[in-house]
């Protein structure tokens, strides 16, 4: 019965090297005003994208701009790579892990070239939303450096 | 059940997929997006940006509940009104 006082948390690690962003501050409104779902961005220095909790590969998208994973507690967690990303068309982005798949924590789903993005004038910023949001009552979010937030992850969800 | 065809020439991502799941959550029935036989939930974004659905493909809007040709209308308009 102990149990039942055991809060229930989901720690999410940044898929990016980089620094944790309010989500907010994401220049995108679709984003910045959680219409997709609450979370988190990363302004990334690194091209290496990684699976943000243990789980499956619920989807890659066809351009591999952005995929999701469904957590064991049945929670969504969207990275989407880049703001506007859709119209490179899969251009500089490289896919790593295949649909279906079942990752850890930290294993790289997608590669993508920062490069290629900022030359085409797009924002390297990357939100990660839960689109699942029934299932989780709270996110607290640890800002900055993604090295300082690594032992207590980017974001504590605490679970329905 | 409805038929639209997507306009937007970057296809059904982020930004379209949350208008439909918004507009999709305030129906009390259950909605779906089918294509080739394959049936999505409406209400969920990951669900729909899922389908990888591109311009000029054509799908069928079909919902379950009270008036389900409001919201199979009011997602079609939503789906033909975006163009990016």
């Amino acid at each position: 019965m102990f149990g039942l006082f055991k809060k229930k948390t989901l720690s999410l690690s940044s898929p990016m090297t980089g620094e944790v962003i309010d989500i907010t501050k994401v220049p995108d409104a679709v984003f910045s005003q959680k219409m997709v779902g609450d979370g988190f961005a990363i302004n990334p220095t690194d091209g290496q994208v990684k699976a943000p909790c243990a789980g499956k590969i619920a989807q890659i998208f066809p351009t591999n701009h952005a995929f999701g994973i469904v957590s064991e507690d049945g929670i969504e967690v969207l990275v989407h790579i880049g703001i506007d990303t859709v119209e490179l068309k899969g251009e500089g982005f490289t896919r790593v892990a295949e649909v279906g798949a079942t990752v850890e924590a930290g294993d790289v789903v997608v590669k993508v070239d920062l490069d290629v993005l900022k030359s085409h004038g797009k924002s390297v910023i990357t939100p990660i939303v839960i689109t699942s949001p029934d299932k989780v009552k709270d996110i607290q979010v640890n800002l900055g450096d993604t090295a300082s937030s690594r032992v207590k992850g980017a974001a504590v969800l605490s679970l329905v | 059940m409805v038929e639209v065809t997507i306009k937007s020439k970057n296809g059904l991502h982020a930004r379209p997929a949350s208008f439909i799941v918004s507009a999709a959550t305030k129906y009390s029935g259950e909605v779906f997006l089918i294509k080739e036989g394959s049936k999505i939930n409406a209400k969920s974004i990951m669900n729909i940006m899922g389908m990888g659905l591109s311009e000029g493909e054509t799908i069928s809007i079909d919902a379950t509940g009270d008036n389900p040709s409001s919201i199979e209308n009011e997602l079609k308009e939503i789906i033909e009104g975006v163009e990016a």
